[in-house]
This record gives C-alpha cells, structure tokens and sequence, in this order.
C-alpha cells in the first residue's frame, strides 16, 4: 500500500485525509446545527469554543490535504462522458473551496465577536478582524450557507460515487476505500 | 465579628460631629462586584479597579456624599468569555466607556440602612439609581470608635436601561451591584 497516489489508486494518505475530513465536515455541520438551536448558559457554554477549535483543526486539515493534493496527482478519471468529467471536476473545485471557505467565514465572524478563540486550551488562534457586531453576524451567515451548501455538494458526491460503483461498475469508488 | 451600625444611632452618639468625615478605602480589604444571570445560574464578576470617595456626615447623614468610579477595561465576568463579552462592545463597551461612574445627589437614613439615591452613568447614559448602604464597625470596638468601618453598599442596575443590551438571551438584564469597602477615617 501506498503512502502516496498512484495513475489508479489513492495513497495512504490521501484516503486517511478524504475520511477524517468527510466524517468530520459531517459531525461539524450535525455540531453547529446543535449548539445554534441550544439555549446557552454556563453548562453548555463551553461547546462553543470547542466548535471553534474544533474548526480550526479541520481548516488546518483541509490545507494539508490541499497541499498533498496539488503536489500528489489523483489517479486518472475512469471513463466517463465529457460532460460527466466536467460536471465531476466543477463538483470537486467547489468541494475544495467551500471546504476552505465554510472555516474561514466560521474564523473571521468568530473572530468579529470579540470572543478569544482558544484552541484546546493550547493556545489561542490569532483573530481575523477586530470587534464587530455587524461584520459578526454577515461572516456568521455565510459559514451557515458555505456548510449547508457544502453538506449538499457531499451528497451528490456520495451520489455520483455510488453511480460509478453500482451503475457504472467501475473503480472509482473502490479507489478511495481499498 | 461586626457589629452593624444604626446610621440614626451612630448620628446620636456622635452628635458632636458636624461636618462630613472623609473616608479613604483599604484596597486591600475592598470587594467590588457584581452578580448577573447567565442562562439560570448566577455568575459573579467583579471590578478591580475602582475608585471611591466616601463622606460620612455622622450628624446629619443627608451630607454624607458617595462618588463612585469602576474601571471598565479590568471589569471580570466570572469567567473568561464573561469577561470578554462583558468588555465588549456589546455589554459595557469598556474601550469607548472606560468607566462606570456613580454620583450620589442625596442620602437618607433609617434604622440600620441608608439609601443612597444618585445618577449613575454606564455607556454615556445617566439614569437615576438608589443604592443600600449599611455601615458595620468591628468586634470590640466602641460606639464612638468611627476610625475604621465597613461600608456595604448594593443595588440593582437594569442594563438595558443603558442600552449595554448584547446577549439578552443568555444574559438578564440586572446587574446586582455589591461593594463591600473596608474604609477609615481621614
């Protein structure tokens, strides 16, 4: 088994990074529904900044897993019509970038609130901009619709891999979990 | 142990007093703080920093004057994201707002309590507030030993009044006001 990719298999490492993000980006979007609904007082407080840190460790994931997939070749796309291959290829550039946005409007409206993010108790994370209510709330927005789009995105990404798999039978999916 | 002081009784017993005794407060024997509700629990938080200047008028307590100033920017909340958000600009805004100030405008007295009536200022706004005070002197001390005394003063702000209206889901809107100042006589 490879630690890196092949031209028809995923390495070692870029599978460990496509599941612990995908299971993550889920349990982060299930996480932020739950503590938005939540009345929040001194017992539960503290699922707030864990949701925060817990951002940030799937923001430094993601660019790893950005990083090793600009500097490690995925394996040549099996056939599939142009169309397909487009409408695959335009599904993944959005993955990547609303992966990389949903954090970072998360980050930014986080850091508006004036709130110290504290990262596990380590450290605390730098903040993107300074005190405001305003800026807050939009950046707040855009990581509530950057995420639903993004679980919606994962959907038809599970959806086209289970097509290659169970229509199409061919390799993809199989590439991602052997 | 203290003893707490009748005001009407202190004004009996030193009669001979006739001008407002000045008060200077023992830092170090000085708790300023507040109480707030955060979800249904109260929190308590606290201003370190904070100057006094208290004048007792023994014989007539309606002279007797309390300038209060709490410093914002080292307000606490109890515990750190309480700080932070009662810092804020949403709360207390402590950087545009450095202090919280309190001037007393009268003061009556009866049995063992005085109310302080006054205008406080939080956030540029001044609205009117009525503070409780009680005056205790130490175990063993006489009647007319009035050199060291403790000096407890509470009331209640509504923190909406002051427009310091962020959090009003998880925050409630009074602050229970406690300064408990050991004081002694200048």
């Amino acid at each position: 088994m490879s630690l890196r990719n092949t031209t028809t298999r995923f390495g070692t490492i870029a599978k460990f990074l496509h599941w612990t993000i995908a299971v993550g980006l889920w349990a982060m979007f299930l996480f932020g529904n739950y503590i938005s609904d939540l009345k929040i007082g001194p017992d539960n407080f503290y699922l707030i900044p864990r949701h925060k840190a817990f951002g940030i460790l799937m923001l430094s994931l993601i660019s790893i897993r950005i990083l090793w997939r600009i500097t490690n070749r995925p394996p040549t796309p099996l056939s599939s019509s142009a169309r397909e291959h487009l409408i695959a290829r335009t599904t993944h550039a959005a993955l990547y970038l609303l992966m990389l946005a949903t954090p970072l409007f998360g980050w930014i409206g986080a850091s508006a609130t004036g709130f110290s993010i504290p990262f596990f108790g380590l450290f605390n994370v730098p903040l993107l901009w300074g005190e405001d209510e305003n800026i807050a709330d939009l950046f707040f927005m855009f990581h509530g619709f950057a995420a639903t789009t993004l679980i919606v995105l994962s959907i038809l990404h599970l959806g086209a891999a289970l097509y290659h798999h169970f229509i199409l039978r061919d390799d993809t999916l199989r590439r991602i979990t052997r | 142990m203290r003893f707490i002081m009748s005001l009407l009784f202190i004004a009996f017993a030193s009669a001979t007093m006739a001008a407002p005794q000045q008060y200077a407060v023992d830092p170090a024997n000085t708790d300023v703080g507040f109480t707030y509700i955060f979800g249904e629990k109260p929190i308590h938080g606290t201003f370190p920093d904070y100057d006094i200047d208290v004048a007792i008028d023994f014989g007539d307590v309606s002279n007797s004057t309390v300038l209060v100033a709490l410093k914002t920017q080292t307000a606490t909340g109890g515990f750190i994201f309480g700080t932070q958000a009662m810092r804020s600009k949403k709360i207390l805004n402590a950087r545009a707002f450095p202090a919280i100030t309190f001037k007393s405008t009268s003061v009556t007295g009866g049995g063992d309590t005085a109310q302080i009536n006054g205008d406080i200022t939080i956030r540029g706004v001044t609205n009117p507030l009525t503070l409780t005070a009680k005056l205790f002197r130490p175990n063993g001390t006489t009647a007319n030993d009035l050199d060291d005394l403790t000096l407890k003063i509470t009331g209640t702000v509504d923190r909406f009044a002051f427009g310091a209206d962020g959090y009003a889901d998880e925050v409630g809107a009074a602050l229970e006001i406690t300064i408990d100042a050991a004081i002694k006589k200048q």
